[in-house]
């Protein structure tokens, strides 16, 4: 039996020795940056959204991070100035104002926004306006669309880029903490999945069957998003005249209605956001728009 | 018991054999280190050339639609200055080298010149809505000396060259521009050949097809040149000389050193 033993203290000195021989790991990339001169752009993200929010804004092309099943054109650098600055003023301050402090931004808004030049598109001619990947990263399209004239126009910026970071912000507050049951047995089995797209006729049969657009009847994660978009981008008057559109019936708007109230109550109880005081706050930033500089960085 | 001695003996054999990772390296340094320094080379050879350089560029699978030149200028460790020979822009847009299966240059923020080729073809309206001329805007850097750059696109693949820019850019570029215009201006051509004649018509961008063949072409300063040694009627060429017009060519024609291919334009 000594040989037994032998061989076994023998078999457990090996694996000792193995598992002692550990190199330390080195904390930097073992891959050299090369050096590139930091534009003003770069100094302006750096000090308005890394250190204050921890935000990163991608406005150079990575392909890796961007969709590799298109073929999708860069960001041209003065677009992205503009989307940079109008970003921080009417996506992340209305935040700011209402919640006293950019640390709710900063704790729940995705830590990556990445710019591409044009939509990306599909064979058949339609087109991908933005994504929002995990709660990680937002990829904004057609971000060279952004110029002096369209940069003026406030429903232009909230249709092709806010009213898209305010939906896909709400999806994330819905994955951190989910929204009521109840809000899904509203519109109940009423919801149409992919057919969303040739299900309505028109945007007013889509309100008269209790929608508050065609998107929204996909289901019920993105009904609440498209409800909540929508009624903190458009004013009052805007959002009324949405809901009387051609086609829309007074059955439907009731069924939005007591939609909108159960968003609100969510917004309220779980994040303590009043929607009608970030309503106003981002109307009033609309209004203003004629006065905001979008260039000086 | 006596054979589990033996199996016991060999558990530590294996473990050892695990444990021995050394192995004599092919190349002296690590493989980041090389990485590293091709990068590095590479965003110095680009940069080096004060005239900038003439990009041989090609376009989509199979470099099917035929070539520009492009002119790019690397003025800093950021910003790039392109011109070309198809249009009249000059544009300033960023650049990047940084490593990747080899050194990567990436033109990283929009240029309206490689926009053209990189745009979907909704945007562009060449070819169909999703791919339109499917041009690259990132290369992987096959080769960086002070006479050639080659790069190679990341999505299609297409060789692509860049030579030094001469002396007098402003002089080389007005040349180049002449010859694209000659050669872009006719409604098509025909190869002549002591066999006969093969009609062409222009495809995409400047690729000129024959019934069963995509010639894929880049003017040059002193005629035209094929993307790769192409063919007709049994004579393999590259490159035609462009000669001005004679009494049976009034438009001119380009031919090979030979004389046995004439390309004619026919307008």
């Amino acid at each position: 039996m000594k040989f037994v033993k032998f061989y076994t203290v023998l078999f457990a000195s090996t694996l000792m020795i193995t598992a002692c021989n550990k190199e330390k790991l080195d904390p930097n990339s073992v891959f050299v940056d090369s050096t590139i001169e930091k534009n003003p752009l770069d100094n302006y993200i750096y000090n308005n959204y890394v250190l204050n929010y921890n935000i990163d804004i991608l406005y150079k092309f990575v392909d890796k991070e961007s969709d590799q099943n298109y073929n999708l054109l860069p960001a041209s650098y003065n677009s992205s100035i503009r989307l940079t600055k109008l970003f921080k003023y009417l996506g992340f301050e209305p935040y700011d104002d209402i919640t006293g402090s950019k640390a709710f931004i900063k704790r729940y808004f995705p830590k990556v926004i990445n710019y591409i030049g044009e939509a990306a598109y599909r064979n058949n001619g339609t087109k991908i306006l933005g994504t929002a990947e995990g709660a990680k990263k937002i990829t904004l399209y057609e971000v060279n669309r952004l110029t002096a004239t369209t940069g003026a126009n406030a429903d232009f910026l909230t249709d092709s880029y806010f009213h898209t970071i305010h939906h896909e912000f709400q999806h994330i507050l819905n994955q951190t903490t989910e929204f009521p049951t109840s809000f899904r047995s509203i519109s109940g089995n009423t919801y149409v999945d992919d057919l969303w797209v040739s299900n309505w006729a028109t945007p007013g049969a889509a309100i008269a069957a209790g929608f508050i657009s065609p998107y929204a009847s996909s289901s019920d994660k993105e009904d609440f998003a498209e409800l909540y978009s929508f009624y903190i981008t458009l004013s009052a008057t805007q959002f009324n005249a949405m809901l009387n559109v051609t086609g829309s019936t007074a059955a439907g708007r009731t069924i939005i209605n007591n939609k909108i109230v159960a968003v609100k109550n969510y917004m309220l109880s779980v994040w303590n956001i009043d929607m009608d005081l970030l309503r106003a706050n981002i109307i009033a930033r609309k209004a203003n728009l004629v006065n905001f500089d979008q260039t000086t960085l | 018991m006596k054979r589990n001695y033996y199996l016991l003996l060999l558990i530590p054999c294996f473990l050892f054999a695990a444990c021995d990772k050394k192995r004599e390296r092919v190349f002296e340094d690590s493989p980041t280190e090389r990485l590293n320094a091709a990068v590095a080379n590479a965003q110095t050879i680009l940069k080096s050339k004060p005239n900038g350089w003439i990009m041989q560029y090609f376009p989509g699978d199979n470099a099917q639609y035929g070539g520009a030149n492009l002119f790019v200028n690397f003025t800093s460790n950021a910003d790039v200055n392109v011109q070309a020979d198809y249009v009249s822009s000059n544009v300033t847009s960023t650049y990047k080298v940084y490593p990747g299966a080899g050194p990567i240059l990436t033109f990283d923020t929009y240029n309206s010149i490689f926009g053209f080729f990189a745009a979907p073809g909704a945007i562009s309206q060449q070819v169909n809505n999703d791919v339109g001329l499917g041009g690259d805007i990132e290369f992987l850097v096959m080769k960086a000396t002070a006479d050639s750059v080659i790069l190679k696109g990341r999505k299609r693949g297409n060789r692509i060259v860049l030579v030094p820019m001469p002396a007098g850019s402003a002089t080389v570029i007005t040349n180049y521009k002449t010859s694209y215009a000659r050669f872009y201006s006719p409604n098509s051509y025909r190869f002549e050949t002591a066999k006969g004649q093969t009609e062409l018509e222009f495809g995409w961008f400047n690729s000129l097809l024959s019934m069963t063949t995509t010639y894929s072409v880049r003017a040059t300063e002193t005629g035209v040149s094929f993307y790769a040694e192409s063919e007709i009627d049994g004579i393999k060429f590259k490159d035609l000389t462009y000669k001005p017009a004679t009494t049976a060519y009034p438009n001119g024609y380009y031919d090979n050193a030979a004389g046995t291919v004439k390309l004619v334009p026919v307008f």
